[in-house]
């Protein structure tokens, strides 16, 4: 933590020996309470991009636990916040796991009815105070043990100790993997699968943390208004507020929440005496017009303005690439070895569509093998259900040699496996529509795609080990790209990005390399280098099987071709052959 | 450029892709009043992306694109359909929940007369393929009979230019033959057609002229006859060393 | 028996009112695939308007309809052009938060107009009570549900027998064939949201008599309208009306024969259950 952040904290801890006016004090004391959970909100939804409108459920989940346990068995809260925090990540990972495999908006709209359906049950379930609520005993106030003060500022110091806490996780995740992986998943989840990352983990763990640090706001608050009761601790408008908070301040950032916060909290308070003294809300109007601008024009928020605080890539110090250029794998041979992936009279249907009609091919270690065929042959659909993004109809997938010594284990079947399994055993690609990170960096972009194999969850919340730095560096030299590893991948030209793409997929010396159109809608100068680099790889024993329509580039690359046509394999064989096959020539070019 | 030089549709080195991606590399191409020109070439190399340039879709990055002497740069599709100009997309472009009736009508949503009417019920009994279906929704019809519809709808805004965009895709030889039929029909009446076919043999065959396509460049051009005999096409399409 | 066939008429009822709210919605959703949270705000603003239609003018629903829903639709229109067109390409994020602002920005918009308090009009002419198949409901309930299927029967007749209603389902369905066909995209959209708007009007205006006004009188209906169409499907018109009568049925009979407290319960655990289970609904097609 940087000197200045520390002041501004030791500052914060102060304030009660400066500021008197009760008034003040609570909104400074709620600021920190719900500063806490909208940073809580802030690393599922603000880095992650799965919003939740139900959050309401983890906040109050916290604060009936711990004063249940308090009022009903004498727990102290400094144990029953604990409990409730469990209590809360508990419901999140069992909400999170079917939910998780819904689209955006439709996770928001099941969490949002998760809470009220809870908030329902709460209201009318007399156990737990039904619609009455429950009164924390008064008695106990004045007693530590009790978390219950006659004045604020014990209050005040233990919610910005919360406060500090929530930031301090905001600010790990920020600077290590695990940020970096859920900002992948919410600007391409399908893309972070490809490159191995176990999304559906990471959003788990976001959900957990995230539920139990809301929960401890929760049980704070309960002890600092002393009742609580559905309305005001199960309540969407509660779930909303968290949400904002953190948009408004700016989502994705360490420092958003706690502005959305203090801005919300304290000028609400205020600003309602300016504006008229009513009370009637004119501020809220302007907290809309300020949500809608900043959704459209700037979501870094309030913390936008603040962007001098700009975050370094991964925290990692700038690391000079080995001489030579070439970075490949153990350099081996490029005699063609036994078969790496085997498919076998693969079929695809999908919606009365035979996509693929029993394709069987195989790719030899250090090979390139290319894929022509006209449109609709089923070229990209073979690549989806090689690398999981489809479950074929019938044949199987199959991949030897896996990770570890190459031809010891059998051939793994990996056909209807998930996405970012097969990639972990290490298979890559590239997409036809491209895609990289946009709002992440180049380097970004490379250490994402590191290899997650064995990668353990306490790991992800670690910065990316040099190793995976230094590997970067490599490629960005390799690719050209060394001048642009802070650049954000959005602002690279077409051909950048496609060079960033292979570096990508290069990224965990894979077994196998899937090339969808690698040189398709970028200049011809690009199109050399990319096929430079492929033969540099191949060289240093990396294998390829390469869709593409260029055919200058793929009879110069390949050692082997398949011609797929209408789902099947038409014929096969290299590249002479096939430019005087007379059925390939009629297919392509017509009766 | 003579005034009876002029083409009917004027593509004058034209550069560009799908936002950053270069696809197309200084493509240059005429196509004169009635007449039929198919632009042939491998995959990848700018035939789609020529027509949704021409037909409003894309903006070119350089270059321009005109019809009629009038450039078409920065209109958009309806306006282009406006000014004569008819698309048939390569993928199927039928309203599927709409009935086949329903979708002949729309094509003539740019049309305010009252003859829609009856030029829709003249149109299906040029098709009878249609006429028999003409209440089934058009998600239920076969790729051919889908592509029949898809032309037919053109027919009914009386267009100078069709822009066919791999018309016999995934078609059995009958439907072919029926879509080229129709091509001809278009060239008695007077419409120019640019057709984009991958299957060349059939549009050379029903073309007056014809350019080959090869990364973004016309590399040759000339009569339907003489690049069908070329034998340097067989080299744009399966690379250098053939 | 009695008892399920008044919980059964009563939920028939309020199911209909229910799929009037949520047509508008499901009219966004299936056109442009946008969803938007400030629904229902908009038929709070029209319960407004009707309340000091009735107490300036004296007019009642069918009076209000003529003044309000023009409005509305105009309203509609506006958002679209000044708003939702800048976010229809944009991240489901920046959708999400962008429809919930303005849910904000009109939510307290009435606050700071109109003040917390509840308000409510009488419609004399529609007061007592109707008896359907034996069991008698209150006169403005019945016609809130008559407007509904009133409004739902024009809706589906414009939709089909016009040319702009043709129009407007071919931008559902293949947007850039539309434009191939010469159908002005934008405007569509536009239009769409004139008709959600206005339909949403429509709704509120005969809420009025049997519903009070407040300016949270939305949370009452935004996830009771999200789950009639999620459960009636979407990409067909008619999704949110099946959908709103069935939870309306659900909330009916589950909550007089099970437990009342729990009825909103019931449904949301439907809403959830098709949610997981088929997500695009019971009348749906497969949304891409």
């Amino acid at each position: 933590m940087s000197p200045p952040v520390l002041a501004l904290w030791i500052a914060a801890a102060c304030v009660p020996l400066a500021v008197h006016d009760a008034y003040l004090m609570n909104g400074l004391i709620l600021t920190c309470i719900y500063g806490t959970a909208a940073q809580a909100w802030n690393l599922l939804g603000g880095y992650g991009g799965q919003l939740s409108f139900g959050h309401a459920v983890f906040f109050g989940a916290g604060a009936y636990t711990s004063t249940l346990l308090l009022t009903s068995a004498a727990v102290s809260p400094w144990a029953g916040m604990w409990i409730g925090a469990g209590v809360a990540a508990a419901v999140a990972l069992i909400v999170g796991y079917p939910t998780f495999r819904l689209r955006r908006h439709y996770f928001a709209l099941a969490t949002l009815a998760l809470a009220e359906l809870v908030r329902i049950v709460v209201l009318n379930w007399p156990l737990v105070g039904g619609a009455v609520g429950l009164y924390l005993p008064v008695r106990l106030i004045g007693r530590t043990g009790a978390m219950m003060w006659r004045t604020k500022p014990p209050y005040y110091e233990l919610a910005l100790a919360l406060l500090a806490l929530a930031c301090a996780l905001a600010w790990l995740v920020d600077r290590t993997r695990l940020g970096m992986y859920l900002r992948a998943v919410d600007q391409d989840e399908g893309a972070a699968q490809a490159l191995g990352v176990p999304t559906r983990r990471y959003k788990l763990l976001a959900i957990g943390l995230s539920a139990g640090l809301t929960a401890l706001a929760g049980s704070v608050f309960a002890q600092y208004v002393l009742y609580i009761d559905p309305s005001t601790v199960l309540d969407s408008s509660r779930s909303v507020l968290f949400a904002v908070m953190a948009l408004l301040g700016g989502r994705g950032t360490v420092i958003g929440p706690v502005l959305g916060a203090g801005f919300l909290t304290l000028l609400s308070q205020y600003a309602g005496g300016a504006l008229g003294g009513l009370g009637r809300g004119y501020d809220y109007v302007l907290y809309g017009l300020a949500i809608m601008l900043v959704a459209i024009y700037e979501p870094r928020g309030l913390a936008g303005l603040f962007a001098h605080f700009r975050r370094a890539g991964g925290g990692a110090p700038h690391v000079e690439p080995q001489a030579n250029g070439e970075s490949g794998a153990a350099a081996g041979r490029r005699d063609a070895g036994p078969a790496v992936l085997e498919v076998q009279d693969l079929a695809m249907h999908f919606g009365g569509v035979r996509a693929l009609r029993g394709v069987t091919l195989d790719v030899k270690r250090g090979e390139i093998v290319g894929i022509l065929g006209p449109n609709g042959a089923g070229k990209s659909t073979l690549f989806d259900c090689v690398t999981g993004f489809l479950a074929p109809s019938g044949g199987r997938v199959l991949l030897r040699g896996g990770h570890g010594s190459p031809d010891r284990r059998g051939p793994t079947a990996i056909g209807g496996r998930a996405p970012a399994w097969i990639a972990q055993q290490g298979l890559a690609r590239t997409f036809q529509l491209m895609r990289v990170f946009p709002a992440m960096t180049v380097m970004e972009n490379l250490l994402v795609a590191h290899e997650h194999r064995g990668e353990s969850l306490l790991a992800s919340l670690t910065p990316s080990p040099g190793a995976a730095h230094v590997r970067a560096a490599e490629l960005l030299h390799f690719v050209g790209l060394a001048g642009h590893r802070d650049a954000t991948a959005s602002v690279l030209s077409y051909g950048q990005q496609k060079l960033l793409s292979l570096a990508m997929a290069l990224m965990r010396r894979p077994r196998l390399v899937l090339l969808d159109e690698p040189v398709a809608g970028v200049n011809l100068t690009v199109i050399e280098r990319i096929k430079e680099h492929i033969r540099a790889q191949n060289a240093a024993g990396v294998t390829f099987l390469i869709i593409e329509h260029n055919m200058d580039v793929i009879m110069e690359l390949a050692d082997r071709l398949y011609f797929l046509a209408e789902g099947r394999v038409v014929t096969e064989g290299a590249p002479e052959a096939i430019q005087r096959n007379e059925e390939v020539l009629r297919l392509y070019y017509g009766r | 450029m003579g005034a009876d030089n002029a083409g009917l549709l004027d593509v004058a080195d034209v550069h560009g892709g799908y936002g950053q991606q270069e696809v197309l590399r200084g493509l240059s191409l005429r196509v004169r009043p009635a007449e039929t020109v198919c632009v042939i070439g491998p995959n990848g190399a700018g035939k789609s992306t020529l027509l949704k340039m021409v037909f409003g879709y894309l903006r070119p990055a350089r270059g321009d694109v005109l019809f009629e002497g009038v450039s078409l740069l920065g209109r958009r599709p309806p306006e282009i359909l406006r000014r004569g100009i008819a698309y048939v997309p390569q993928g199927p472009s039928v309203l599927p929940h709409l009935t086949v009736e329903d979708n002949l009508e729309l094509a003539a949503y740019v049309r305010s007369d009252r003859q829609v009417r009856g030029d829709v019920q003249r149109l299906l009994e040029e098709f009878p393929g249609l006429a028999a279906r003409r209440r089934a929704r058009a998600g239920t019809l076969s790729g051919g009979e889908r592509r029949m519809l898809e032309i037919a709808r053109v027919l009914l805004v009386n267009p100078r230019l069709v822009l066919l965009d791999e018309p016999t895709i995934g078609l059995s030889v009958a439907a072919t033959d029926f879509v080229y039929a129709k091509v001809r029909e278009f060239h008695r009446r007077g419409v120019a057609v640019l057709i984009v076919e991958q299957n060349a043999r059939t549009a050379l065959r029903n073309s007056d002229r014809a350019y080959v396509l090869e990364q973004g460049r016309v590399r040759f051009e000339g009569s339907g006859e003489e690049i069908l005999g070329h034998p340097d096409v067989r080299r744009a399409y399966l690379g250098a060393r053939a | 028996m009695d008892l399920f066939l008044a919980a059964a008429v009563g939920g028939l009822v309020m199911g209909l009112v229910y799929a009037l709210v949520s047509l508008g919605l499901g009219l966004i959703w299936g056109v442009m695939d946008v969803i938007n949270f400030a629904h229902a705000e908009y038929m709070m603003l029209a319960m407004y308007a009707m309340f000091f239609a009735n107490r300036w003018f004296g007019l009642t629903p069918p009076g209000g309809l003529l003044v309000i829903v023009p409005l509305a639709f105009v309203a509609g229109v506006a958002t679209y052009r000044v708003l939702i067109r800048r976010v229809v390409q944009a991240p489901p994020v920046t959708q999400i938060f962008t429809t919930f602002g303005l849910l904000f920005f009109l939510r307290y918009l009435a606050f700071a107009a109109f003040g917390p308090n509840y308000r409510g009009i009488v419609w004399p002419a529609a007061s007592g009570a109707v008896v359907i198949a034996g069991v008698p409901v209150g006169g403005e309930k019945v016609a809130a549900a008559l407007a509904a299927l009133v409004t739902y029967a024009l809706l589906h007749a414009w939709l089909r027998g016009t040319k702009t209603g043709k129009a407007l389902q071919a931008t559902a369905q293949n947007p850039l064939a539309a434009l191939a066909l010469g159908i002005e995209v934008e405007r569509m959209y536009a239009l769409a949201w004139g008709l959600s708007i206005a339909s949403a009007a429509v709704a509120g205006v005969f809420l009025l008599p049997f519903y009070q006004a407040s300016p949270t009188v939305a949370d009452a209906f935004v996830l009771i309208a999200f789950a009639s169409v999620v459960l009636g499907g979407f990409g067909s018109l008619l999704g949110p009306l099946v959908g709103g009568v069935a939870i309306g049925l659900i909330e009916g009979i589950a909550g007089t024969l099970l437990s009342p407290t729990f009825k909103l319960v019931f449904v949301f655990a439907a809403f959830l259950l098709v949610l997981f289970v088929r997500p695009t609904g019971l009348l749906g097609r497969a949304t891409p």
